[in-house]
């Protein structure tokens, strides 16, 4: 499964703070995310099973990523680390 | 709630999207209710307003794809185009073949598009409305036609008509007037401190108005066909929306006539150039006053969601 940048830091901000809401992440996310789009972005991972959310306070929604969503992200994060590994091997 | 609801459901038509929408605009109360000061509200008035436009960009990029889009857009060609082609006899036989390919392009493709646009061809009964998206794609190819298609039309038929008549050696010297200079032109002229700067300025609210005519009119039939397809067939609903669609246009622009008229008899300064777009705004804004009071939802048709 393809995961975007944007979706990457999604779910690590969601696996590395716990539940949020959208503009939490936004605030969190030192600019990676912007205002209104990243709910484009969660409805879509929302669609491809890697989050999950329930109605909260006010019309928002509360953000959790799923099993499914940290195995992707565990599995990025593996797969960029083994293209890093192979890059320092290379320059080597 | 329940026009507003009904209004971003013809707008956005997957609950992602418009569930994107409401989040939005729930964060932009949140945010409001905390900022303290005058200064602090408007930043974060400015900030959602970014937000917004950000969402219906994305929604309207995501909505490219849906089932239906490419089909909607073919179709909507293909009869502009037939109907634009047997609209081109009224100009008499006494035309070259550029020349009757210039007219088609430029002087009668678009309002037949725009018209068509309201029937919804192409569309199946099942498939939503993706109504931000063709609303964008519709403004620009609106633009596009206005700013680059149709000058460039009325400029080769003018140097073609004055070649035919025997003005030889004068195509070169026929200058572009407004209506022959594209829209980044027109900027230009309007900019300056030239006599002519105000014709440019007013030709190119013309062409604004008209942009945005495009995307409320294929709304306002959006709407119409909805609401007429709770009680018919999805045939009937697509004629009778296209049709009840353009009337409404057509009679509030003669009614924003009528407004022109009367505010010139009543205020004798005003020029009929500086009014000569409000048929056109009249319209535009009846329509989707139209299309807004159209989208409401029963309270039980909201309650069932």
């Amino acid at each position: 499964m393809k995961l975007p940048n944007s979706e990457r830091v999604i779910l690590q901000l969601l696996v590395g703070k716990g539940p949020c809401y959208g503009l939490e992440l936004v605030e969190s996310s030192r600019g990676a995310l912007k205002r209104g789009g990243v709910y484009v972005t969660l409805g879509r991972m929302e669609e491809k099973g890697l989050v999950r959310s329930a109605a909260g306070e006010s019309g928002r929604r509360l953000y959790k990523p799923t099993a499914l969503g940290e195995r992707a992200l565990a599995a990025a994060q593996l797969f960029s680390g083994h293209l890093k590994l192979n890059r320092i091997g290379a320059k080597a | 709630m329940t026009r507003f609801r009904g209004f971003t459901d013809l707008l956005i038509p997957d609950d992602s999207g418009r569930r994107a929408l409401e989040e939005t605009l729930a964060d932009w109360r949140e945010e409001r209710a905390r900022a303290e000061s005058p200064f602090g509200r408007t930043a974060v008035d400015l900030r959602a307003s970014l937000s917004l436009s950000r969402v219906f960009v994305m929604v309207g990029v995501a909505g490219l794809r849906q089932e239906g889009v490419g089909r909607f857009l073919l179709f909507t060609s293909v009869a502009a185009g037939a109907v634009a082609a047997i609209q081109l006899r009224q100009y008499g036989s006494g035309l070259t073949v550029p020349e009757a390919l210039s007219l088609f392009l430029g002087a009668i493709l678009g309002p037949f598009g725009m018209m068509a646009s309201a029937f919804g061809f192409g569309l199946k009964p099942h498939t939503r409305f993706p109504g931000v998206t063709l609303a964008a794609v519709a403004m620009l190819l609106m633009g596009l036609w206005l700013g680059v298609v149709v000058p460039a039309s009325n400029q080769y038929y003018r140097e073609s008509v004055a070649e035919r008549l025997g003005v030889a050696g004068k195509r070169a010297a026929l200058t572009r007037g407004n209506p022959e200079a594209s829209s980044a032109e027109l900027l230009r002229r309007a900019m300056t401190d030239d006599a002519g700067a105000g014709s440019a300025r007013r030709a190119l609210l013309q062409r604004l108005a008209l942009t945005a005519a495009a995307p409320a009119m294929l709304l306002l039939g959006a709407g119409l066909r909805a609401r007429i397809h709770t009680r018919r067939g999805w045939r009937v609903s697509q004629i009778g929306g296209g049709i009840a669609a353009s009337l409404i246009f057509v009679s509030s622009g003669a009614a924003g006539v009528g407004l022109a008229d009367l505010a010139t008899a009543v205020w004798p300064s005003l020029s009929r150039g500086d009014l000569r777009t409000l048929p056109w705004w009249t319209a535009i804004v009846v329509s989707l006053l139209a299309t807004l009071w159209l989208s409401r939802r029963t309270r039980a048709s909201s309650a069932a969601d």
